[in-house]
């Protein structure tokens, strides 16, 4: 099955981490790990920035910003 | 094993070690404990060397927040590497590590971490849970009791901005060094997965609900990051920011000038005349004091970043300019490097390392000299003041010279990125096309923490003076004796500067300035502010004017052209003159070539940018 990407969750909208896109490097996977980015998470997009810039989202009590490329490796359930 | 550690432990065991996520708080608990001060700061990553410091016979040490044991960028696995480092020393007592109260499932995940790894290497090990006054605010109460049962380590509650909780850690803390250990870590966990795990276990049932907290910050990001209305507050506060260099320091220097005058005044008129005290009062109170008056301008712009670090705001500048940043082969991170090469380069290339693309970070390095630092301060102060005349606009809100001071400081920033924007484009960084994506977390606004900030002005005025000064005070004393004999009747043609001076003329005439402002440009190559101060010797041997402090006023009766002023103004922004800053930058880069490649490559474009300057304006 396909999912969403955080890339794709619109503004104010909240979601369900799936998981992440298994094309990452192992670095960058532990990484988001450890940012939050785990199945299961609730994460709620707070702001996207104009042209395509950063996408600001809510995630276990922290605010994160996050660039195109990541943000399309984090898949969601809406 | 406790047998063969604990031998001669009381000796060399006495470090205590602080760990922590960036923006955990840690260095403010540094600065509690030790009373020393250092820089303090609200942004991601701002510590990127080790700071110690010492409490009673303890010494604290400070590592630079990571977000993890797996590094990602050049300044983390600086951090890194020295964590392993301690744990391997034998002179390492306590490893303290500092989570934060209101995102304790953050902090945990690297707390567990590093609690394995103290468990591995035999060290004491405890957590500190910082900004327990967050968490209070919003009527949540920390069982430290149970939280340090669950994580097999002593638990202790604090916060480093109230004080709660710091004087009984400040107690505890020779005894668990003593007693190391006493507190290995009981339990930990072995396996990635299972620190992740627990971490939001553990949160969920010791943490506080973070949505209250979130829920002010979210409301000042609202308007702060808005799309046009937060690009608005952006070009707001950096307009301010260059305007109230001006404004707030006028007064201030106002009172250092008027205090030089007059000591210069009483000292002079004591001494009797002849050779002394001439060189008291060109080369010392012309040359050097000429410089000093720019002190207070310094101050103001280091207070006014300090405060927008404290508050959080860096981060959301950061954001805001990812995106047009990246245009230009930079990132967001960028940001931070660039606006504290406004104070000064050196901390700013030292910042770049939290730059995760090594590319990225090599060609901000290599842009920041461009930034106006405060060593052109007094160079663009002192030749404002000769042409620009002082006027106001909207009820004093904003003044003609300010504006053009701003101008100044965006012609860096402009040249800056076009120089980035033709890097980036050369083969010169093909070699490295992995890109590092952009992660930025952004901390909670927060209220500065005044002494600290307080602290840092003062310091930054004390470095600016330790640094510049002997440099100055050298230069005005060869400038003045050159420039005085060999006949001090024959007036400052006939002397010996006069014959150097005349015979590098010809470099300098294209930029239509005499041989004074040659020399003068000459000396600053050592380091910018010397400008001045060479000038104010020069003109002080002239004696063209009594009131020492008032260099400005000579070279307006001197007769300096317009063109060639603002042709000067260019050229200082654009080159790069401080010996200082070239270390830096080989030290960083590991290269001379990059280094001096610099120097030179600058240097050309502000002659001829200098050049193209004079001559359409004249």
């Amino acid at each position: 099955m396909l999912h969403d990407t955080v890339w794709e969750l619109p503004t104010k909208k909240v979601a369900e981490i799936v998981g992440l896109q298994s094309g990452l490097s192992d670095a960058m996977s532990n990484r988001l790990k450890e940012m939050g980015f785990c199945g299961g998470e609730s994460i709620r997009c707070i702001k996207q920035c104009p042209f395509n810039g950063p996408k600001v989202v809510e995630l276990g009590g922290a605010i994160l910003s996050i660039d195109k490329e990541i943000a399309q490796n984090i898949k969601i359930k809406m | 094993m406790s047998s063969t550690v604990s031998v001669n432990s009381s000796r060399a065991q006495q470090k205590v070690v602080l760990i922590g996520r960036p923006n955990s708080g840690k260095s403010l608990l540094f600065n509690q404990l030790t009373g020393l001060q250092q820089k303090v700061a609200n942004f991601p990553g701002v510590t990127v060397e080790l700071k110690s410091g010492s409490m009673k016979e303890l010494t604290i040490v400070d590592f630079p927040g990571t977000y993890s044991l797996h590094s990602f960028s050049q300044d983390e696995q600086v951090a890194i590497d020295a964590i392993y480092q301690a744990l391997d020393s034998d002179e390492t007592g306590l490893i303290v590590c500092v989570l934060d109260a209101s995102r304790l499932e953050r902090s945990l995940v690297f707390g567990l971490q590093v609690q394995a790894l103290a468990k591995k290497h035999n060290k004491g090990f405890v957590f500190a849970i910082n900004m327990i006054d967050d968490a209070l605010r919003f009527g949540h109460e920390i069982d430290v009791k149970g939280l340090s049962e669950e994580l097999g380590s002593p638990v202790f509650a604090l916060s480093a901005k109230t004080l709660i909780g710091i004087s009984e850690f400040q107690q505890a803390l020779p005894d668990l060094v003593k007693n190391n250990q006493d507190c290995i870590p009981s339990r930990v966990s072995e396996s990635h997965d299972d620190v992740i795990n627990r971490s939001r276990q553990l949160a969920n049932h010791f943490g506080m609900n973070a949505n209250v907290v979130l829920k002010q910050q979210n409301r000042i990001d609202q308007f702060l990051l808005h799309n046009w209305l937060g690009g608005l507050a952006f070009m707001t506060i950096m307009f301010l920011l260059f305007q109230s260099i001006f404004t707030w320091a006028a007064p201030l220097m106002d009172a250092v000038e008027s205090g030089i005058g007059l000591m210069a005044g009483a000292v002079t008129s004591i001494l009797p005349e002849g050779i002394f005290n001439d060189f008291l009062n060109d080369a010392i109170f012309g040359g050097v004091g000429s410089f000093l008056v720019f002190v207070p301008q310094i101050m103001v712009l280091t207070f006014i970043i300090g405060l927008l670090e404290d508050s959080g705001y860096l981060a959301r500048a950061a954001l805001i300019c990812h995106k047009p940043l990246s245009f230009f082969g930079l990132s967001g991170r960028s940001f931070i490097p660039y606006l504290s090469g406004h104070a000064c380069a050196i901390p700013a290339i030292m910042a770049a390392r939290t730059i995760e693309s090594p590319r990225k970070r090599l060609i901000t390095m290599m842009t920041i000299p461009l930034m106006s630092c405060s060593a052109r301060l007094p160079v663009y102060a002192l030749l404002i003041a000769v042409f620009i005349p002082h006027q106001q606009y909207l009820g004093g809100l904003v003044n003609l010279q300010g504006m053009v001071f701003f101008c100044l400081y965006m012609m860096g920033i402009v040249t800056a990125l076009i120089v980035s924007l033709v890097m980036n484009k050369t083969q010169f960084a093909q070699n490295d096309k992995s890109e590092m994506p952009f992660i930025l977390e952004l901390p909670s606004y927060r209220l500065p923490h005044w002494k600290p900030l307080m602290y840092r002005v003062l310091n930054s005025a004390k470095y600016f003076i330790k640094r510049a000064a002997p440099v100055i005070f050298m230069v005005a004393v060869v400038i003045w004796f050159l420039g005085y004999f060999p006949v001090h009747e024959g007036g400052l043609e006939n002397s010996y500067l006069g014959f150097i001076g005349h015979y590098i003329e010809p470099v300098f005439a294209p930029l239509g300035i005499d041989w004074r402002y040659g020399v003068a440009i000459l000396m600053s190559f050592l380091a910018r502010e010397v400008f001045v101060g060479t000038l104010g010797t020069l003109f002080g041997i002239q004696g063209a004017d009594e009131n020492i402090a008032g260099l400005a006023e000579n070279i307006q009766h001197d007769g300096l052209a317009f063109g060639a002023g603002m042709g000067l103004l260019v050229f200082y922004v654009i080159a790069l003159q401080c010996v200082a800053t070239v270390a830096t930058i080989r030290a960083e880069t590991g290269s001379h070539k990059i280094a001096w490649g610099l120097v030179a490559g600058y240097g050309a474009l502000a002659y001829l940018m200098a050049f193209l300057v004079y001559n359409v304006l004249s």
